[in-house]
This record gives C-alpha cells, sequence and structure tokens, in this order.
C-alpha cells in the first residue's frame, strides 16, 4: 500500500516535472546546446537526417557524400549541417578533422578530407539553391 | 540484484499501466520539440548514438564519458597534449536541472514464457506491463571536477519497487589523454562497465548468463554494491586505443545474496579489480577479477542447518571485434568461478567450480538495426554433488531505434534454455518470447 502511494506521488512528481519544462521553454538560455528559435529551445537529434539526393551531388564528391551520412550522421542530425553556413574552405577542414579526433568517429586522414570537400561542395549549392 | 532487463512475470495493476502511458503522451507531447531526448543528449545537443550503439550498449565514446566523470571527451589531436580536466568542466554548457535529468526511462513489454521441470507440471506465463521505469538525475558540479549519478528505479522487472539502485559522487582530474578518477557510493557493476563484451547491458532481452546466474553461494556478479573506486584511463591520439583500470572495494552481500547496504557485522570487504583495452574500430578485450566473503546458509532449514563464511573468487576474459566495416560484432566471454565449499559445519568439502561462457554475434544491417544472437554455456560442479552440470541457452533479437536520434527502441526476442542445476541434477527448460518498446526521455 505504502509503496503504491509513492509510485502515485512519484508520477505527480514526474507530471509536475513535465510541466515545469514546459513553463521554462520561454526562459532556457540557448547556449551551446540546443538553438532558440521563437523562444523555444529547439534540439534536433530527432530532426530528419539528409534528403539531399546523390543525384545532385558531382560524381568526385559522392565518396565524401556517402561517408558524410555514415559517420557524421553517428551524432548529428544532417538535415541540420546541411543549411547553408558562412564556413571557408579551412574552417570547415578545421570542423572536420576535430570530428576526426573525438571517440566516435573512427574517420581516417583520407576520409576526413573526402567529407570536407563535400561539405565545401554543399555550401556553395546551398547558396545557389538560395536556402537560408 | 540490479537486473533492469531480467524478465519477471508480474504485471502491474492495469491503472498504473494507464497512468504511466498517460504520463509518458504527456511527457512526449509536451517536449516533443524541445526536449524529448535524455539528459545527456539535450546537454550536447547530440544523438543517443553518439554513446551507444543501441541504447543501452555503450560504445567506445560513452565509456570514456563515464570515466570522464559525465563529460564528453574532446578531439586528441596527433601530437598534441589533452584537454585539462579544469578546463572540460569549464567549457560545458551552462548547468541546467533539466540537462541533468531524465525522468522516464521506460520499458513497455509483452513476455510469454513456458517452463518446465523434472517432476513438476509445465507451466506457462504471459504479460503485457511495464517493464521498467527508471529516472536518472546526473551531471557535474558547475566549474568543478565534481561528478555526480543517480538512479532511481520505480519498476523493476515488472514490479513496482522504488530504489535507489545507483547514488555515487566521484571527482576527476588529469586530463583527455591521462584521466583519473574517484567516486564513492552505491555504484552498478564497475563504474565504467568494461568494454563491449564484459557490459551487462545487452542487445538481446537477457545479459549474458554467467553475469545474472547465482551460484549455490547465492552470489552473482551482477550487483550494485556500496564502495569507493578509484580508475585511471589512457588514450592515445583520436582514441585509436584507450586503456583503463577500476579498482574498486565494496561491503559485499547477505547471506541471500542481497547487497549490503547498512550497517552490518561482516567485518571482511569485497575487492574487485577491471582492466580494460579498447582498440578502433570499438573493439576490446576486458579482463575482471573479484575476491570477497559473504555469509552462507547451508542446509537451511534442516536440522543440521549452519552458516559459513567461504570465500568468492570469480576470474573472468571478455573480447569483442568489430569487423571495419561496422557492421559485425564479434563478442564472447569467460568466467571462472571457485567458492569455498562445506557440506558439514566446519568441515571444508572443497570448492565449488564453475566455468561459464557466452558467444555472440551482431550483425548491423544499417545504424539503429540489428539482429542479434547469443549462445550461453555454464559448466558447474560441487563437491559431493551430482558431478559436472551444464545449462545452455539460445538467444536471437532484433532491435530498431524508431527515431533518428535513438531514443526509443523497439526488440523482440527469443530465447530457449535447458540444463540442470548443480546440486540436484533436476533438469528444467524455459523458452520466452518478448517484445518490447523503449522509451527514454
Amino acid at each position: 500500500m505504502r509503496k503504491k502511494r509513492f509510485v502515485r506521488y512519484a508520477f505527480f512528481v514526474y507530471c509536475g516535472a513535465g510541466m515545469l519544462t514546459l513553463a521554462a521553454q520561454d526562459n532556457v538560455r540557448s547556449g551551446d546546446t540546443g538553438k532558440k528559435e521563437g523562444g523555444i529551445e529547439i534540439f534536433t537529434q530527432n530532426g530528419p537526417d539528409s534528403k539531399q539526393s546523390i543525384n545532385v551531388v558531382p560524381i568526385e564528391l559522392r565518396h565524401g557524400f556517402h561517408l558524410f551520412q555514415a559517420k557524421c550522421a553517428q551524432c548529428h542530425s544532417l538535415d541540420r549541417t546541411l543549411q547553408k553556413s558562412n564556413l571557408s574552405v579551412d574552417e570547415w577542414g578545421d570542423v572536420v578533422y576535430r570530428m576526426q579526433d573525438m571517440a566516435s568517429s573512427h574517420m581516417t586522414p583520407p576520409q576526413s578530407a573526402a567529407i570536407a570537400k563535400y561539405l565545401v561542395w554543399n555550401d556553395g549549392f546551398q547558396q545557389k539553391a538560395g536556402r537560408p | 540484484m540490479a537486473s533492469r532487463y531480467r524478465l519477471r512475470y508480474r504485471a502491474i495493476g492495469s491503472n498504473w499501466l494507464w497512468l504511466v502511458v498517460l504520463g509518458v503522451c504527456f511527457w512526449g507531447e509536451g517536449t516533443q520539440q524541445a526536449r524529448a531526448v535524455p539528459q545527456f543528449a539535450r546537454r550536447y545537443n547530440l544523438k543517443c548514438s553518439a554513446c551507444h550503439t543501441i541504447v543501452p550498449v555503450l560504445n567506445e565514446q560513452g565509456y570514456l564519458f563515464k570515466r570522464l566523470g559525465y563529460h564528453l571527451p574532446p578531439a586528441l589531436v596527433n601530437g598534441q597534449p589533452g584537454s585539462a580536466m579544469s578546463y572540460i568542466v569549464r567549457s560545458e554548457p551552462k548547468w541546467d536541472l533539466f540537462n541533468n535529468l531524465s525522468v522516464a526511462v521506460t520499458d513497455f513489454s509483452f513476455q510469454t514464457d513456458r517452463s518446465t521441470t523434472e517432476g513438476t507440471t509445465p507451466t506457462s506465463t504471459s504479460a503485457f506491463q511495464v517493464n521498467a521505469w527508471n529516472s536518472y538525475a546526473a551531471g557535474w558540479i558547475p566549474d568543478t571536477n565534481f561528478f555526480y549519478f543517480s538512479e532511481f528505479d520505480i519498476v523493476t522487472d515488472g514490479a513496482t519497487n522504488p530504489q535507489l539502485m545507483n547514488a555515487y559522487f566521484g571527482y576527476s582530474g588529469g586530463n583527455a589523454r591521462s584521466s583519473w578518477y574517484v567516486a564513492g557510493g552505491r555504484e552498478h557493476l564497475q563504474i565504467g562497465e568494461g568494454s563491449r563484451a564484459a557490459q551487462v547491458y545487452s542487445l538481446l532481452p537477457s545479459s549474458p548468463l554467467l553475469f545474472e546466474t547465482a551460484g549455490p553461494t547465492n552470489f552473482m556478479i551482477d550487483q550494485a554494491p556500496v564502495g569507493i573506486d578509484a580508475g585511471y584511463t589512457w588514450a592515445s591520439d583520436g582514441y585509436k586505443r584507450v586503456f583503463a583500470a577500476t579498482a574498486k572495494v565494496t561491503n559485499g552481500d547477505n547471506a541471500d545474496g542481497s547487497e549490503i547496504l547498512g550497517p552490518s557485522t561482516k567485518n571482511a570487504k569485497d575487492l574487485w579489480l577491471d582492466l580494460d583495452y579498447w582498440y578502433a574500430p570499438e573493439s576490446g578485450v576486458t579482463f575482471l577479477n573479484y575476491y570477497g566473503r559473504k555469509n552462507q546458509i547451508q542446509n537451511s532449514g534442516l536440522s543440521d542447518q549452519f552458516t559459513y563464511e567461504p570465500t568468492i573468487r570469480r576470474q573472468g576474459v571478455f573480447a569483442n571485434y568489430m569487423l571495419p566495416n561496422s557492421k559485425v560484432d564479434v563478442l564472447g566471454g569467460y568466467l571462472h568461478s571457485k567458492d569455498d565449499w562445506q557440506q558439514t559445519s566446519g568441515v571444508g568439502d572443497g570448492y565449488f567450480k564453475a566455468n561459464d561462457c557466452f558467444g555472440e554475434g551482431d550483425y548491423y544491417l544499417k545504424p539503429g538495426l540489428v539482429i542479434a544472437t547469443r549462445y550461453d554455456l555454464l559448466h558447474q560442479t560441487i563437491p559431493n554433488g551430482p558431478g559436472l552440470e551444464s545449462i545452455h541457452d539460445w538467444t536471437i533479437a532484433g532491435n530498431k531505434n524508431f527515431t533518428p536520434s535513438g531514443n526509443i527502441v523497439g526488440r523482440l526476442g527469443y530465447s530457449y534454455s535447458s540444463g540442470r542445476d548443480p546440486s540436484t541434477a533436476v533438469k528444467s527448460t524455459s523458452s520466452q518470447f518478448q517484445a518490447d518498446i523503449m522509451f527514454n526521455f
């Protein structure tokens, strides 16, 4: 009986925490985690993965495209990654090579180079398409 | 004992089932865009698969995350020193309650089971049930090297049994390349869990039998004792090689095999040693050693009942090899048991001995979809008993992530086991089917 009462109590605490979450959404900081859009912190882990068709990717960059999908999607939502960035070629290289040295990537330097080349091309592609 | 995924068949009241289902729906609805992932994924805006192959099995990064005091391992660049722990903790996102709290890690399941035992009528059971509901509060004290981890289990193995399964506090130091930690409190098994094959968590519905099966001295490896531990971790460039050592001193077990969580007349402490070596991609070897004592009640309920204090010894080697294509993972483990044994008070008869092993193959059809199969074999013998007895178990399961992040996982599994008890030689068999879905919010 005491256990039932305890579980009931735990359930209400749990629902209360959910309501607190909703109430707090307008006040949370965006920080280094989710991006803040319209006052709500957006987390992208469950965002759609890349919808980019391989047909638009030049043949010489398709190896990098496949590696990008296989390696980067391990941790990141690819849809957000594929939005246009303002990174230069060198900056994209820095980002990818830093990821190469993370524990979960298991990428070789040639694989990193192929991914960086593809991402630089993608930036230009998104710009031509007029995407934000 | 601490098996959150072991099967039991006591369904909780249907009212509670509905309350929990509604609660999870509420939570999911309210947070679907903002926070419908567990705390660590929220903190870094990363998928669950950053640290798990499929939840709850840890990959190399998840293992290192724990050993660095719940901080994401930073890049280890060729020839450069690793970031100091004091720098890593200052680089963390701002601490807030919601990236340190997961309130609903739940598992809903349907299970059927048919069991036979020589001399008794076969039994069959089936149940829809809330198999597990756990809440976690874990993180770090802002701008310090202190970390904490607590796990409150509300429903375990289908039964409402609130208990604090993990509650510990620690301090980590050094740098990402060469780090150490000390921690104390109640911890489930080894703090780092060991390399892939030595983890209690599994892609199959149950853990390997050698972790979960209690011997005649009522001791099993899978437990959450109270104690202190210290660990050292070394990593090479890009974490291509990782070596880790952990030593732990704990209170030990009561006579019935449960953990000693409060005052006790037992003076001896139990010692654990764990050595892990990971090598890319995602392969590793673990050596595990346990040495301890416990009270054992022999001939329970009979006129010649007595209590003695056997020494319990376990040594194990576990290894896995993930093929470079990251699709096939081959795992195996061996555990040797040797416990003092007395049939008559004060007369040492020799030892209970066991040589247990398992072999497992996992095939990742694509990220987030895996088929796994395992064979377990236990060889056990006790002095003056019926002789060498064996237990065999075949298990097969499929796991699928239902969300891109991997925080909702579905699983279908079937297992068949048969064998004889080492003390009575009575044969029993069991076949089980389980379908479950796990939500991690």
